[in-house]
């Protein structure tokens, strides 16, 4: 400690340091720790998780709750929002997509739209609530409640952007649907397919049932 | 068991000794300063294309409205003093105001006081803005939280000509010195770093494609993030095989080859040029650049200073060759 005197710290400056230090590289450890261990029904390690919901006050209040899953587990197809919007004096409806390269400017801006719609899309929960045959009695009661909870956030999200287009376009009625836009394959390319082609798009199914729209 | 305690105890003093020299030993403040400028000048642009549709993101009329918000938030520590604009002028005068700590914390005007004003208003922007966020605002919130803990606006600032002003008239013009908390700082970074790549290497191992070769085909092959045609590299399996692998080895093993002396220039050198390649190719030039600013952490104080001092002969040299030619 001779040193850390030396350097015009006191010994119980450095031993208060030390012990926020470790404080904080464990919650800034166990948060992306957590998002690893959490599997798609929600359902994730429990000693993690319980590490990880001591820290998450601090985590989350300091923007440091993150998987940091860049381009991961797989880089996968993009996913867009079409959308028209109907108006009162209109006979067509006003199209547009989320993002649009031509009015979305500059890069980030463009970015940001994109986000918005891939966002949407991974809040994405089917309308159908789970099946109890696939899952273990006991953990049920706790997939049904982290759908319920998913499936609200995913609707509100959803009637949230109705809304901003309705005023943004002084629209009477949206219409919105997620699309798809699938990746090729390399043997595709060779074959004279391209990126853009319009045949890569696929709108994806949003309910069957018109109680289960958004 | 006497040897054994005492062996035990002399392992435990090493360990000390470890700890308190790797955080609590002096660092010089260029590395942490050159990266100020760098940190200041991202979140100053990131928060100017918000500008450019502010109503849209902010306002009262947003994407993600103030219900929606709630409800996808509900249960989380999260909170925003941007909620607390409920007029459009209001919120102009908030985000011009951001906007000044930016701009203050980049040239270097109290540069303390800045850092910890940006960090407030990142993390604010960042809780408010769910939905619309990615990887630069993770790394960007990350950067101006540590930059608040160090000697930040010791070199290549205002507060620094002020104060070499200051110290000059009193006859004793003082270096920048060498502080504990910028190496707390710059030590935080590095490991805050490593878990970002270690995390972000562990998750590309769930996947397929990181294993079979195809990610960077199927990475260059998403129009929506293409910025540069690259798709020529569909020719070129093997390549793009290679690519692949090499991104999630380095990746993955970041936070261990990055330490010894030997593997540290590779590592970076890789760094630089998968930030570049995402930067360029796949449409995201402000991720790719704030994770190279990232990485400044580990480049030694004397290198930047070295750095700096060059390319300060260079302009001077230039503006000397200029200023010859024009008379």
């Amino acid at each position: 400690m001779n040193d850390a005197n030396a350097n015009g710290w006191s010994r119980n400056q450095c031993r208060l340091a030390s012990l926020f230090l470790v404080l904080h590289l464990i919650a800034v450890f166990i948060a992306p720790f957590s998002f690893e261990t959490v599997m798609d029904s929600g359902i994730g390690s429990p000693l993690v998780l319980r590490i990880a919901e001591w820290f998450r006050p601090y985590t989350q209040a300091a923007y440091l709750h993150h998987g940091y899953a860049f381009f991961a587990p797989d880089p996968g197809p993009s996913h867009l929002l079409q959308y028209r919007a109907y108006t009162s004096d209109s006979q067509s409806p006003r199209s547009g997509t989320l993002p649009d390269r031509s009015s979305h400017w500059p890069r980030l801006l463009y970015h940001r739209h994109f986000m918005l719609s891939e966002q949407l899309h991974g809040n994405f929960v089917p309308p159908q609530p789970p099946s109890q045959e696939l899952f273990d009695p006991e953990l049920f009661p706790l997939v049904t409640s982290v759908w319920t909870i998913r499936r609200r956030a995913y609707q509100e999200q959803w009637r949230s952007y109705e809304r901003h287009l309705k005023r943004e376009h002084s629209a009477e009625r949206i219409e919105m649907e997620r699309v798809e836009r699938r990746l090729i394959f390399p043997n595709e390319l060779r074959d004279g397919k391209r990126i853009t082609d319009s045949d890569l798009y696929v709108v994806l199914p949003e309910y069957q049932k018109e109680e289960d729209r958004p | 068991m006497k040897t054994l305690a005492r062996s035990i105890s002399s392992l435990l003093h090493d360990a000390a000794a470890g700890w308190n020299r790797f955080w609590f030993t002096p660092q010089e403040p260029h590395t942490l300063s050159f990266m100020r400028i760098l940190i200041g000048g991202m979140l100053f642009y990131t928060h100017f294309v918000w500008a450019l549709d502010l109503n849209s993101f902010l306002g009262s009329e947003s994407w993600v409205s103030r219900s929606a918000w709630d409800v996808i938030n509900a249960d989380a520590y999260v909170w925003s003093y941007l909620w607390l604009a409920q007029t459009p002028v209001i919120l102009w005068a908030m985000h011009v105001v951001a906007l000044c700590v930016f701009a203050l914390l980049t040239i270097g005007y109290r540069s303390r006081l800045m850092a910890v004003l940006a960090w407030f208003i990142t993390v604010n922007y960042c809780h408010r803005l769910t939905g619309a966020l990615f990887g630069l605002d993770q790394i960007n919130a990350m950067l101006v939280m540590y930059l608040m803990l160090g000697a930040n606006g010791a070199a290549y600032s205002v507060d620094r000509i002020r104060q070499a002003r200051n110290t000059t008239r009193q006859g004793n013009p003082a270096q920048p010195a060498a502080t504990v908390g910028t190496n707390i700082a710059i030590r935080l970074i590095q490991i805050h770093l490593c878990l970002v790549y270690f995390f972000g290497g562990i998750a590309k191992m769930h996947g397929t494609a990181w294993w079979d070769g195809s990610a960077t085909w199927m990475a260059v092959a998403n129009y929506e993030y293409q910025s540069l045609d690259l798709t020529w590299l569909g020719h070129y399996p093997l390549l793009t095989a290679f690519l692949t692998h090499v991104t999630m080895l380095w990746e993955a093993y970041y936070c261990f080859l990055v330490w010894p002396r030997v593997t540290r220039p590779v590592v970076l050198f890789i760094a630089v040029c998968v930030h570049t390649g995402i930067a360029v190719g796949l449409g995201m030039a402000t991720f790719g650049l704030i994770m190279l600013i990232a990485n400044l952490a580990f480049v030694s104080p004397h290198v930047i200073r070295g750095l700096v001092a060059w390319g300060r002969r260079a302009g001077s040299k230039n503006r000397s060759i200029t200023g010859v030619s024009t008379t």
